[in-house]
Order: C-alpha cells, then structure tokens, then sequence
C-alpha cells in the first residue's frame, strides 16, 4: 500500500506534462493517447516518423517524447541524437515491442532518459522515470 | 677312317660265325683223346724210324717227329680249349699229326713206305693252311683259300703223280720198292717233284707276302706278338720248299731242308702258346678292339665287334637308359637272361656306376681276363658313345640356339682383327661379309665405336665374363644404335652378338617420355583435384608443358574478349617483363592465340618476323621464331590458349600438339571446376542471405503485424480495465476495439505461419497445398497435377515454393488475366510449370526471387528455367530430380 501511495503521489507531480507520442502504428498511439490522458499527461499530438517527429517537437515544444526506437524512416536513436542537438533539456523516453536486451548499449548511449517497452507502457511507470 | 673300312679283324669274320654257330671249346674227354691219340701216333712214328733199315739218319728223324708233333698237338689242344681258337687249334693238331706221316718215309713195309711217300708233304699244306688261318682258324680272303686249295693239290695230287712214275731210286737206298709205281720214268718224276717244289716255294712266298703284308695293317702290338709266328712260320715253309726242290738232286740236303723246315715252323706253336699263356692274345684282341672302338662305331658295331672279339655271335650289348631300364642295340627295351638261360650278364661299369651289361654265352666264364679286358673295353666304349651323345646333343642344342639367334655374330681378335663373321642379314653390316672378314674394326668403324669396342673385348678377355658396349653407328644411311655382348672364345678372341636396339631404344625413349608426360599431367591433375588456386595451376601447367615438350618458353592466355587476352601464366626468363603474369595482349592478326581463338583448334605459327604487329615484332625481337597453341575450352566455349614459344632450335614434332592438348584440357577442368567452386560458394552465400532476409521479413512481418497489435491489445485492455467501473460504456467500447484487434491478430498470425511453411503441404501433400495457393490467388489459376504418389518432401516442398513464388511474380509483375500451374511426372523427376499470359519480359536475374528458387532447385541436382519473350507470357519451368 505504501509503494502504491508512493506511485501515485510521483505520478501526480507528472500530471500535466505535455507529450508528444512517436509511432508508425495509429491503434498503438491512440491507445496509448487514452491511457496516458487518463492518467493526468497532456498529449500535445502524436508523430508516424522521425521526421515528423522532429518537425512537431520544434513546433508542439512538448516536455516529453515518448518515441518508438523501430520507426518507418529513421532509426529512434538517430531521432533522439538530433532531438537533443536542438532541445538538449527535452526529455525523451523510449519504447519499442521488444524488451531491452534486444538494443544492448544503445540504449545507454542513446541520451534517452529510460526505455520501457510497450506492453509495460502505463502511467506510473513513466512517472518512475520522470521523477 | 670308318669302321667298316678297317683293317680285317685277328678274329674270323662275323659271317663265317654266323654260319657256324658259336665257337665252343673242345670238350675235356676228346682233347684228352686227341692227346693220347697223338702219343700213340708218336710212338708209332718213332717206331718206325727206330726199325728203318733204309733212313739214313733214324733217331734223329724220331726225335724231330716227336719235337714237331708234340708241339702242334700240344698248342693246338691249349687252343682247342680256348675259344675264338678251336678252330686254330685244329689246324696246329692238324698240322702235328701230317708232320708225324714223314716217319712212314721210314717204313720198312713197302706200302706203308709208299703211303710215306705219297703224303710226307701234307704237313707243307696244313702248315700253310694254318699259317693263313691264324688265329681264328677261318681263311679270311677267296685268294688265301686258292692258296691252301693250291697247296693241298700240290702236296697231294702232283705228289701222287710224280710218286706213280718215280721208281724212287736215285738215293741209292734199299728202301722198299714204291708200291705205287705204274710206269718208271725217273726224269718226268722229278720234273714233277720238282715243279712240285718250286709250287711250294711259291706258295711259301705268297703266303709270307700276304702274311706279312697283313701283320703291316695290325696295330705294333699285334706286329710284334705276330712276328715270331709269320718268321717262323715262313721260313719254316720255305726252308720246307727249299728242300723239297733239293730232293731229286741230294736226298739229305732234303731231310736237312725239311727237317729244318718243320724245326723253324715249331716257332707257330710255340709263339701262339706263349702269348696264349701270357694272355697276349687276348690284350691283342681287346686291343684291336679299342683300336676299332677308337676309330668311332655305332651301337650295332660296337656289338659286333664285342662278339667278335668275345667269339660270341650271341652277345648283346644292353645299355641302361636314364630310368634305369635296359635297351639293346637298336634302342629297343630287352629283357635280361633269368635263370636256366643258356646266357648269362656281366654288368659294365664305369666310374662306379653301372652304364650298362654284356649278355653273352655262359662259357665266356672260361676267359674271365678277355671277358674282364672286354668289359672294360665296352665300359670305355659306352661312357665314350654318352659322352658323344650328350656332346652332340649339346652341339645340336647349341647350333640350334646360335641359328635362332637372329643377330650378327663376329669373332673378333684382342687386337680388333674381325676373324669370322655370320649375318642372316647382310645389310646390317658396315661391309659385306667377304669384306669384313680379316679387318680390323679400326679400319672399318668410325675411331670413338672402334675405342669402345676394342676396351670391351680387352674388358671381356681380362675378366672372362660378358662384357658389353652400346653404340650409335650409320648403316644404310640410317643412324642406328648398337649393342655389342662379347664373351671370350678363346686366350686371344672373342665372340660377340651384336644386336640392333635403335627400334627398342626408340620404344623406351618413347616410353620415358609418355611416363614424363603422364608424371607431368599426374602433377598438375593433383593440384586440379585438390582444389589449388587456379593461378598455381595455370604456372605449373605452363612450367610442366616446358618440362616435357623440351622447351624454355610457354605462356597460358585467357581471353578476355574477342579483342585482348590476358596472360595468367607463365614458364621462362625471356618473357618475362614484357608478358608477366596479369599482361594484357592485344589479339593481333597472326598471333597463336587469335588463331586459336577464330578457329577453336591449334595452330602453329612458324615466322614472327614475317607478322605485322608489334606484339609479333616484339615476340620475335627476344628470340622467339614460331610457336604452337591449342585451345582450352570451358563449358563449350573458348576461355584461353596454352602457347608454347620456340626458338629456332626448337623444332616440335606433329604429336606436340597432342600433348599439350592434354594440358589444356587439365586447365579447363580447373577453371571449370573454380567456376563451380565460386557458383557454389556465390549460390550459398545467397541461399544464406535469402534466409537472413526471409528470417528479417518475418520478425518484420511480426513486429509490425501482430506484435503491434498485441501491444496496442495490451494497452486498450489496461485503459478498459481503469474504466470498466467509472466509465462503463467506454470500457466496452475498448474491449470491443480490443477484440477487433485480437481478431486481426489472430488472422495476421495464421498468415504468416502459412508463408513459413504451409501446414496443409506437410499434412495432405503438393496438390492440396497447390489447391490452396492457387485458390487464394487473384486471378483466375488452372491446376493440373498429374502425380500418382507423394513426392520425395525435399521435393514437394521446392515445388510448392516454385509454383508460390512464380505465382508471386505474376501477380505482382506480369499484368496477366490468367495463369495456369501443371506438375508434371517426367523420367525421374517432377515437372513443375506456371505459365501466364501477362506482358513476359521476366529475366531470371531480375529478382531475388526466382535466383533464390533456382538456388533451391540446384541444391536438388535441379535446373530451372525461364521462357518469357516480351508480350508472350511467362513460362517459369522447374525438373526435380525425385532421387
């Protein structure tokens, strides 16, 4: 009960950041729309690429991009490199189907601030990496 | 001199044998007979001189009666015992009884008186008779039998006459009256007796001539123990003679004739008892036998004279053979004596071994020293005739191995002088034979085979062994090769065999060089076999096409197109720099290599000076005059040329060609075999990207598909969850969004499970599978499976996939209205054919696609193929072997 408190008072003190989800598959970002919706954050728009993804982030400015690694033009982790060259403080989580031992280090060298994968994808476990 | 034409034998002829019957000694009872009938006959004898009232000298009379007689009769009865002599042994008692008729001379009883006068000469004709006789007893020739003819007349018949008209009164003496005395006539009486002398004296002279002429031909030995007999004997006739012609004139110059006539005839008995006693005439007769031996005799003749030596008409020579059974004279096997034959054997030994055994009459055991003498004589004669045969059969084998030699034969002198010479073919020799013969092999070879020859027979003459020197000669106008085998013949000569070895040298020439060759290709197949790098190959083709040919210079050129070649291997100093390894040649007109490449045969180039280009030129400035190439064909078409460059010295016989075919065709079978090498490793490589790819589309095909919308499941159903009690409605619209998604998961999911491997292929088989493929596909699709069983699954499986990917294409490429699919069965393997009627045009190189399934079906031993003009529709044909 004491964890599950502690849950939900991380999450409050995320309700209300605005995100920005990246995704190639429009059922996975309208679920997760919902979800995170109904969990407090703000989503200020969804992206199917990389460069639509970069284009929406320099004109959404969101707190946090939750983007997904395997994507229809560029890779997530290039998507990261460059999010970051012009908004160095933006907060990016990443998430793929696969777990992460399918990335390796990459996911350290990426600059991203966590990865969780998509069937784990919920609003307290972004908290947790947002806090 | 021949057997045949030998002096007369001492021995009688075999003739008279023959006709007689064996020769047996006197028995016992009759020479005991004979021997008192000559003592009665003695006493009688000097009896009568004893009581003669009218011989003048009577004891001396009796005593030569008895000396005379006693030695006839007695030599004459040792002979009479003796065989061959019994017949000579009657002549001497013959001759002693007739001596004892003088003492009738002495009678004083007027008819024994004239009975003495009427025979006191027969003993002058036994006497010669026996003279003549000696010693067989036999008369040997038809004029020694006149002559005793003659002599028995004289001494009888014209006795006889004279005596009928001789009153016997010119002696003065009182003898008794001549009882035989028809008419007196005193003077014709003693021109007979006298003609009766000078008869005697004739025959006495006649005898002595052909005596002593025949005593000439008998060996010294017999000369000398048959001297005494025919001195003897001889004078004693003549001194007989002498007398008798001095009767009419002085009646004791008669008696002292006669007297001494008889006295030296005694030295007839009394040589042949000495050498009869001392055995002499048997060594005498052993002895002519050797010598007749000596002179050479056939079986048959060396039988005959053993009988007649022996007397033994019945003697037979037995010769034991190799098995150890006996053989007569005429070869033919014989049966020895046994017990109660008349005959017995004596065996003939030589050495300690028995060669052979003398079958011969049982009385010869009387004469164990002639029998002895005469075995050993038939022992020498026996050994001598095997020796001879075994000689002559060595002689004959020998003459028949040097006539079956069908080489030239020389005996040649130390110093190199050519003594003899036998060619069956004359045209072998340097010079004709008549020329060879007494030159000296300096005077007709050439100086350096003169040398060799000449150190091989000191060589052979030094050690006594074969010797032998080969040899390069010009006979005929052809430059032949020699071999030369000389064994000594003799202290100072040699006989060599020369034989001609250019046709076998050729051979093993020959020989060698095929054996070279087949090392050479052995080598270069081994590196083929092993799978060397085609560059090693292609140097050591070239470096052993140098070895073998006999030349320095060869190079291997690929062509890279119908213009240039490049040169991928290379064997010599010359061409290196301008023509390494990696050069491109240009085809010039004339060059070996174009030539090869337009005619796809070998050719031979004979000027490069005379060639245009600069490659020629090149080619010719560094000294290379011609060359010879062949083509290496890979898979039917032209790939290189094998060149071999040659210099002016380097002239190449017609085979060259051939040989280095077989090179060629090692190079093609190398690249041949890397070509396979590199579509072997090129078709795995892409069966593993195609795997890769295949692997990469299905985790796509899941990450994207049913993964997503597993995810997105996931996500509705937790947002379902967290509204099912506040937002009731909205939960189930989630759940029915979720449920949606599920669905198309679900069917996502089976697709792709069926392009992995479709289930129903591997439950119900191909033609079901086919059913379904076809049955999903856009367009209209006609099955035709003509399959009694299942296939092989490796099989079935590639043809679902031909027909699946094939389908594939038309569907995506071909624009066709309809398409059709037939699996086919076709002499051992399936048939598998999709054809449509879309726009063709399909390459089998254009897609990834059907390269993969080509791959798949060479894995199978398989071939696939493609027939898709431009506009006339696609046939994509597959055959699997069902193996």
């Amino acid at each position: 009960m004491k964890a599950e408190r502690s849950e939900l008072l991380e999450h409050d003190a995320q309700a209300g950041r605005r995100v920005l989800i990246v995704d190639d598959h429009p059922s996975f970002r309208s679920c997760v729309r919902a979800l995170l919706t109904s969990e407090g954050f703000v989503v200020v728009g969804e992206a199917e690429d990389g460069e639509s993804a970069l284009a929406l982030t320099a004109e959404l400015s969101p707190d946090l991009v939750l983007l997904d690694i395997q994507l229809p033009d560029i890779s997530g982790f290039e998507v990261v490199s460059r999010l970051h060259e012009k908004h160095p403080e933006l907060e990016v989580v990443l998430i793929s189907s696969r777990d992460q031992n399918a990335y390796g280090s990459s996911l350290g060298a990426s600059g991203a601030l966590g990865f969780i994968t998509k069937g784990e994808l919920s609003g307290p476990a972004l908290s947790r990496l947002l806090k | 001199m021949s057997a045949h034409s030998a002096p007369a034998p001492v021995a009688p002829s075999l003739s008279g044998w023959a006709r007689d019957g064996p020769e047996r000694p006197l028995s016992g009872v009759l020479a005991v007979g004979i021997g008192v009938a000559a003592l009665a006959a003695m006493a009688g004898a000097v009896y009568l001189s004893a009581a003669s009232h009218h011989a003048p000298n009577p004891i001396g009379h009796a005593v030569l009666s008895v000396v005379v007689c006693s030695s006839f009769v007695g030599a004459g009865l040792l002979a009479l015992r003796r065989p061959p002599y019994v017949r000579f042994g009657l002549l001497l008692v013959a001759v002693g009884f007739a001596s004892l008729l003088g003492a009738l001379h002495d009678a004083n009883n007027a008819y024994l008186y004239t009975v003495g006068v009427l025979t006191a000469n027969l003993v002058f004709a036994v006497l010669v008779h026996a003279l003549l006789a000696l010693p067989g007893g036999r008369l040997r020739t038809r004029s020694n039998r006149l002559m005793v003819l003659v002599a028995y007349l004289n001494v009888l018949v014209l006795q006889a006459i004279a005596v009928v008209f001789d009153p016997l009164t010119r002696w003065k003496s009182d003898h008794p009256p001549n009882k035989a005395l028809i008419v007196s006539h005193p003077t014709l009486a003693t021109a007979l007796e006298e003609l009766e002398a000078a008869i005697a004296i004739a025959l006495a002279l006649a005898v002595a001539f052909v005596l002593f002429r025949w005593a000439r031909a008998r060996t010294p030995v017999t000369r000398r123990r048959l001297m005494p007999i025919l001195i003897g004997g001889n004078l004693g006739l003549l001194l007989f003679g002498i007398g008798l012609a001095l009767a009419p004139l002085s009646s004791r110059a008669a008696v002292v004739g006669i007297g001494l006539g008889l006295l030296s005839s005694i030295a007839l008995p009394a040589a042949f008892v000495a050498g009869l006693l001392q055995g002499r005439l048997s060594r005498a007769a052993v002895g002519e036998l050797l010598v007749e031996l000596r002179e050479g005799t056939t079986a048959p003749g060396l039988q005959d004279a053993l009988r007649r030596t022996l007397g033994d008409p019945s003697l037979e020579l037995a010769r034991a053979d190799a098995s150890g059974r006996y053989r007569n004279a005429d070869g033919r096997p014989m049966t020895l004596p046994g017990v109660g034959d008349p005959r017995m054997t004596t065996p003939i030994e030589y050495q300690g071994r028995e060669i052979g055994v003398l079958v011969h009459d049982k009385v010869l055991r009387l004469r164990p020293e002639l029998l002895d003498a005469v075995n050993a004589a038939a022992g020498f004669a026996l050994a001598n005739e095997q020796s001879l045969e075994t000689l002559q059969r060595m002689e004959v084998r020998n003459r028949a191995l040097l006539d079956a030699i069908p080489d030239l034969m020389f005996r040649v002198r130390r110093d190199g002088m050519t003594l003899d010479v036998r060619a069956d073919d004359p045209a072998a020799l340097v010079l004709p034979v008549e020329e060879q013969i007494g030159r000296n092999v300096q005077d007709v070879l050439p100086t350096e085979v003169a040398d060799a020859i000449l150190t091989c027979i000191e060589r052979a003459l030094e050690t006594g062994a074969m010797s032998s020197v080969e040899y390069e000669l010009e006979v005929g106008g052809k430059a032949r090769i020699f071999e030369s085998r000389m064994v000594p013949s003799g202290a100072d000569e040699v006989v060599t065999i020369v034989r001609d070895f250019t046709e076998q040298r050729r051979v093993e020439t020959e020989q060698r060089r095929l054996g070279e060759e087949q090392t050479a290709l052995r080598r270069v197949a081994t590196l083929v076999a092993g799978d060397a790098p085609p560059e090693l190959v292609f140097q050591t083709v070239t470096e052993e096409v140098c070895r073998v040919l006999g030349i320095r210079e060869a190079v291997l050129e690929r062509y890279e197109n119908e213009r240039c070649a490049i040169i991928v291997g290379r064997y010599g100093n010359r061409l290196a720099g301008d023509f390494d390894v990696g050069t491109v040649i240009e085809l010039e007109e004339g060059l070996a290599a174009t030539k090869v490449l337009r005619t796809g045969a070998p050719v031979r180039v004979e000027n490069y000076a005379e060639l245009p280009g600069a490659i020629a030129r090149r080619v010719s400035a560094i000294g290379f005059n011609s060359s010879i190439a062949v083509p290496i064909s890979v898979a039917g078409s032209p790939w290189g040329a094998l060149v071999a460059s040659l210099r002016e010295d380097e002239l190449m016989p017609p085979e060259t060609e051939r040989r280095m075919a077989s090179f060629a065709s090692l190079v093609a079978l190398a690249v041949a075999s890397a070509q396979a090498r590199e579509e072997v490793e090129a078709s795995r490589l892409r069966l593993v990207e195609a795997s890769d790819a295949e692997r990469r589309r299905l985790e796509r095909n899941l990450h994207d598909g049913a993964q997503q919308r597993l995810v997105a499941l996931s996500v509705g159903l937790r947002l379902a969850m967290q509204k099912v009690r506040t937002q009731p409605d909205q939960a189930a619209e989630l759940l029915e969004v979720a449920a949606e998604e599920l669905s198309a998961a679900l069917t996502e999911l089976r697709e792709l499970a069926q392009g992995i491997h479709p289930a129903v292929l591997t439950d119900r088989g191909l033609e079901p599978a086919l059913e379904v493929l076809t049955a999903r596909a856009p367009l209209p699709v006609a099955l035709d499976v003509r399959l009694r069983e299942r296939l092989p699954e490796p099989v079935e499986t590639a043809a679902y996939y031909v027909v699946s990917e094939a389908l594939a294409n038309v569907v995506k490429h071909a624009h066709a209205a309809e398409a059709a699919v037939r699996i086919l069965p076709s002499d051992g393997s399936a048939l598998v054919e999709v054809e449509d009627n879309g726009e063709g045009g399909a390459q089998l190189d254009g897609g990834s696609g059907l390269r993969g399934l080509l791959d798949r079906v060479e894995t199978l031993d398989g071939y696939l193929e493609i027939d898709s003009r431009q506009g006339r529709g696609t046939l994509v044909r597959a055959a699997l072997p069902l193996r």
